[in-house]
């Protein structure tokens, strides 16, 4: 769908048309969100249940957006956190709070029935979810979204050297997970 | 162009760069309107919720008043009549009377009205002005009973005796 991105802003921010400006709002981004947020949390439904909390959050702050982004990388972000959070009151509850591993993630994967990969790729997967969440994020968003670091840095809100490093430190780490397993 | 090269020499390379998970069929289709019911069940409880936060000081204060009225009123009506019925049973002459309808009471009233103007004090100061030569504390008994006489009937004279 193409949209003029400042115009949907005016029309977000206007009462009157904020429903209807909305609906195209979440018709356009809901498929990437979506899959930004299902390669932080894993599981389907708990995807479904963040993204929905994301365009609510987006739906009670949009009249208070002020464009010092766009509206593509505020979204990310609000996506990012969101998920981020959800899998940290996850660990929170399951007592896995210092497990860097992520157990419990991995084991969602495991049973996770639209996972529809072969061996390699649930390998892949599974290596993944070894990484610090940070170096996971970054390793998602560059290698299956190719998305540029310029845009990574405005969503994550850091430097494109520090994610440059992280990219690299999440590289090795799989690779060395591939090859041991 | 070095990054593909690196990915192209590590196990990575033999691994398929996609996607590998999957949605509901139609996911995408109804997300759009499962959202939309989502926010107009949110949006409900919140106006629901701003009425309740208008009226429950209210409410409050209206139930705090029907609680200390009720709490008041309950022993006063129960509990006064029968300790003031105890003290004036104790204390008979401390009696109030209030009957208005009673006939003792009206016929007394009546008493007390004509024989508020007859007193002593003014039965003296009304000698005195008929004889100025005569001192009110040198007035005889005679001369009292006769002026009584002279000024009013036998019935007020008996009436105001009887009491």
């Amino acid at each position: 769908m193409d949209i003029d991105e400042s115009d949907l802003i005016s029309e977000l921010k206007d009462e009157t048309r904020r429903a209807m400006a909305f609906h195209i709002l979440v018709k356009s981004y809901q498929e990437r969100l979506y899959w930004h947020v299902r390669k932080i949390v894993v599981n389907h439904d708990d995807t479904d249940d963040v993204l929905q909390n994301v365009f609510l959050k987006v739906w009670k702050s949009v009249e208070n957006f002020r464009a010092d982004s766009s509206l593509f990388t505020w979204l990310y972000r609000i996506a990012t956190n969101e998920a981020l959070s959800f899998i940290n009151e996850r660990k929170r509850k399951s007592h896995h709070l210092l497990d860097e591993g992520s157990e419990f993630l991995l084991s969602t994967l495991e049973a996770d029935e639209y996972f529809e990969g072969d061996e390699a790729q649930m390998k892949l997967q599974k290596a993944i979810l070894t990484l610090p969440d940070k170096q996971r994020l970054v390793f998602n968003m560059k290698y299956f979204d190719e998305m540029k670091y310029h845009e990574m840095a405005e969503i994550l809100e850091t430097s494109v050297g520090a994610l440059k490093a992280s990219y690299h430190h999440a590289v090795k780490k799989i690779e060395a997970y591939i090859e041991h397993n | 162009m070095k990054e593909k090269k690196e990915h192209n020499e590590s196990p990575l390379s033999q691994i398929k760069r996609e996607n590998p998970f999957g949605v509901p069929e139609a996911y995408f289709d109804t997300f759009s309107e499962r959202w939309n019911s989502r926010i107009q069940a949110e949006e409900r409880p919140v106006t629901r919720q701003r009425w309740l936060n208008i009226f429950k000081p209210v409410v409050g204060l209206a139930a705090s008043f029907a609680l200390v009225f009720f709490l008041l009123y309950v022993p006063l009506e129960n509990f006064l009549p029968q300790i003031w019925n105890n003290y004036l049973a104790k204390h008979p002459g401390n009696t109030v009377q209030t009957a208005a309808n009673d006939d003792n009471y009206f016929e007394t009233l009546m008493n007390y009205q004509v024989f508020s103007s007859s007193d002593d004090l003014q039965i003296l100061s009304t000698l005195n002005e008929v004889d100025n030569s005569m001192a009110a504390d040198s007035l005889t008994s005679q001369q009292i009973e006769d002026y009584i006489v002279m000024n009013y009937s036998d019935w007020e004279i008996i009436r105001n005796y009887n009491q």
